[in-house]
């Protein structure tokens, strides 16, 4: 049993803002997604300077395949080219696309392979919330949060390396 | 323009990190290189194509590299997936 304040991650869940983009409003939009998308990369290449030990191995991986998933140009083009041609706001892009590729994973034979749509939720998740914030400084501040509950469902490789070992003390 | 087959032998396929580590062995190279499973062709240098190949063990690939290192490009490649991505089993 835990008690004390709680917060909810749900990397997964992405907030939609499903109001059809001005004319005026797509190109200021598109910059507002690669400026969310670089944000993410930033985030995962500081990440993944930090590593070291066991982590560096495990993790460092993840961390790296998860930044090419971001600097895709077929993946970038697609939601670039949903709010330039559909109109829709960054978010709404986002999940649209997130859903498109979810639904490819979870046909997949494989058993391990269907599992890895986390990869996905993971890396546009992080874009997702990069989208809503102008920096990382919450992020920055995680680290000194004691007695705080997290309550996920997932937690990424991105997330566990960005907490230094003392800042959690059990997982279940 | 090389062509050659190749069985996927890592026991996970190729998930994020293997198809991560494939799109970074063929970084450098100019040569066009592609992957093609059950009819789907995709770009190699992609992360997203190969893993949206849902290549998982023992799946029949064939590899086709085209351009001035297409040699290097297509042994680097091979020798990657010999080395089971580097993931020991």
């Amino acid at each position: 049993m835990a008690l004390g304040r709680a917060r909810l991650e749900q990397p997964g869940r992405i907030l939609v803002d499903d109001r059809p983009l001005a004319a005026e409003e797509i190109e200021p939009e598109v910059e507002r997604l690669l400026a969310a998308i670089g944000l993410a990369r930033d985030e995962l290449r500081t990440l993944r300077d930090k590593l070291h030990g066991t982590l560096a191995s495990d993790v460092g991986d993840f961390l790296e395949a998860h930044g090419l998933i971001l600097a895709d140009r077929d993946l970038v083009a697609g939601l670039v080219d949903l709010i330039r041609r559909g109109r829709y706001r960054a978010s709404a892009a986002l999940k649209l696309q997130r859903d498109k590729l979810v639904a490819v994973f979870e046909a997949m034979e494989d058993a391990y392979l269907r599992s890895r749509k986390e990869d996905i939720d993971h890396v546009l998740g992080r874009v997702q919330a990069a989208l809503v914030r102008e920096s990382s400084v919450e992020e920055r501040k995680l680290a000194s949060r004691v007695g705080e509950i997290l309550v996920s469902d997932i937690v990424a490789p991105a997330s566990w390396c960005r907490w230094p070992r003392t800042a959690y003390s059990a997982r279940c | 323009m090389l062509e050659r087959d190749i069985t996927v032998s890592n026991r996970l396929g190729l998930h994020a990190r293997a198809s991560a580590k494939l799109v970074q062995a063929l970084q450098g190279f100019q040569a066009n290189i592609f992957i093609t499973y059950r009819g789907k062709e995709v770009n190699a240098k992609s992360i997203m194509g190969v893993m949206m190949l849902a290549a998982g063990l023992g799946a029949q690939l064939r590899l086709r590299a085209d351009g001035p290192d297409e040699e290097a490009a297509m042994a680097a490649m091979v020798d990657l997936f010999e080395r089971k991505f580097d993931e020991g089993q």
